[in-house]
């Protein structure tokens, strides 16, 4: 398989007037295509730092990435559904198409066909106030997914949400994603969401974070992130990751 | 419908009509309270005047059309400091907003400035600008400036991180953020701004009328404390809170319209 994305020896330091402070220390990793690869690691390690900088918002201090893809489309989902409450679903959905300048009614029927084909044609004209968490949140997909992106950046794309629009949304951006064969990078403080939903597992350390292991999750019966989660092998991979973590010392 | 349902909403249908009644009422009270208290002699009726007094004094000054001099020069010069005081505030919020050195050098002498009693620069206001409607529009400004800029700046800051950085990934220019973002967000601010603001310009109008005018309402009341007719004073006053109650109605339908949209 080939690699989408190659990370070298990353680091970010951030300098504020009194101290400079190390938040990622030398990180290297391949993204492979087609894959979910998620970060896991504790509170303010740097993971959503590194996708910032992945995502073009914010800039390393050291080291390189290279996407195998010249000028990569980028897609970047974060805490929250951060819908727009004065524009209506398709206008949220197609916010990124206007920045971009490519809201042609090619691209505009597209996300017609992405809001018909996950279950939001009907709310298309609502506004986002009128609809559930979960559904919000697949707007926010289909948002991104608008931009037709080569990666996905996923920052805590649950965690606003309560335990059981979680596994329910987690379950179809899950199948969004594997659907639209879209490679994914997602952060999460979640290891059962991480395990369920994942094709490899990156275990950072504590801050300044750098890769700790690698797991590469090959499930029994490998099915959706719900099923996923019966795996025999589910236990052991959450103990053994919870210990790499750290949290306790 | 409910039985239940109906009841409440009676109930509450009838503690409007008592809340409206008992306002309706406190008012007529007050009225003829003081108009009888001064027909009394009760209360110095030169001193206090009377309602009667009052209502005569405001239909001579309208049927002559001196009134509607005064009242016209004072929104006249109300909706102008206005328009000039919102305009200013959001072009210069968003200069703040553009530029965060700008906003963290100017940051204590705005907070100087907010603090400052305008009233005090009104001496060099009048030399500066001169005994004219620059001086009254200066004052004004003086007063609904530093406010709407600190309002529509306060509300560009609490924009949420979250949509910012979902724009920038999508490459969004500053520009594109303030059209798509920043501006939409902050509409309700906006909006609540120009009700202070029109409060403020009022009174920084009255001010500069009381300093230099020669018409308009504040030198209706000051014209009437010179010459110790306290009739004229109070019908002023009169005007002026008829005056203040229409124009932030009429704010309070232009916010319904706008936050609608």
């Amino acid at each position: 398989m080939n690699n989408l994305l190659e990370i070298k020896h990353l680091s970010k330091n951030y300098v504020t007037a009194k101290e400079e402070i190390e938040a990622i220390h030398d990180i290297t990793l391949a993204i492979r295509e087609n894959e979910i690869v998620t970060l896991v690691g504790t509170s303010g390690c740097g993971k959503s730092s590194l996708l910032s900088i992945l995502a073009g918002i914010d800039q390393l201090s050291t080291g390189t990435f290279l996407f195998q893809k010249e000028n990569p489309v980028i897609g970047y989902m974060l805490q929250n559904d951060a819908l727009f409450p004065w524009l209506t679903i398709f206008e949220n959905a197609i916010l990124g198409l206007k920045i971009q300048h490519k809201d042609t009614e090619e691209n505009k029927n597209y996300v017609r066909h992405l809001l018909k084909t996950y279950h939001l044609e009907e709310f298309m004209d609502k506004y986002p106030s009128e609809l559930s968490g979960g559904m919000k949140q697949r707007v926010a997909l289909i948002r991104t997914l608008a931009i037709k992106p080569d990666i996905l950046l996923l920052d805590e794309p649950f965690s606003a949400l309560d335990y059981q629009s979680r596994l329910a949304v987690s379950e179809d951006v899950f199948k969004i994603i594997k659907r639209e064969k879209i490679a994914t990078i997602m952060v999460s403080h979640d290891i059962a969401e991480a395990i369920s939903m994942s094709d490899r597992i990156v275990v950072l350390s504590k801050r300044p974070c750098t890769v700790k292991k690698i797991y590469e999750i090959h499930l029994s019966n490998a099915s959706t992130p719900i099923e996923n989660r019966k795996a025999k092998e589910f236990a052991s991979l959450y103990d053994a990751i919870w210990r790499d973590l750290d949290y306790v010392s | 419908m409910s039985a239940e349902a109906k009841k409440i909403m009676k109930k509450k249908k009838q503690q409007k009509w008592f809340i409206l009644g008992s306002q309706i009422f406190l008012v007529i009270a007050f009225i003829g309270l003081w108009e009888v208290l001064s027909a009394k002699k009760i209360i110095n009726p030169f001193i206090f005047s009377s309602p009667s007094r009052i209502w005569q004094t405001l239909s001579e000054l309208a049927l002559s059309g001196e009134l509607w001099k005064h009242v016209w020069t004072t929104l006249y010069e109300t909706l102008l400091a206005f328009g000039i005081g919102i305009s200013l505030g959001l072009f210069i919020a968003i200069l703040l907003y553009e530029i965060p050195v700008l906003a963290k050098i100017i940051d204590p002498f705005l907070t100087m400035l907010n603090s400052l009693p305008k009233v005090a620069l009104g001496p060099i206001i009048i030399i500066w600008s001169g005994a004219n409607i620059k001086s009254i529009i200066v004052m004004a400004l003086l007063i609904n400036l530093i406010v709407s800029i600190l309002n529509i700046y306060n509300g560009f800051m609490g924009v949420d991180e979250i949509k910012i950085k979902l724009l920038k990934s999508f490459g969004a220019k500053r520009l594109q953020l303030l059209r798509y973002l920043i501006l939409p967000e902050s509409k309700r601010t906006i909006i609540s701004s120009l009700k202070i603001n029109i409060s403020m310009t009022l009174i920084g109008v009255i001010m500069g009328e009381f300093l230099v005018s020669k018409q308009g309402i504040g030198y209706l009341i000051i014209y009437g404390t010179q010459v110790f007719n306290l009739t004229l004073v109070m019908s002023g006053i009169v005007v002026l809170i008829i005056l203040s109650f229409i124009i932030y109605e009429c704010i309070t339908v232009l916010e319904k319209k706008l936050s609608k949209k």
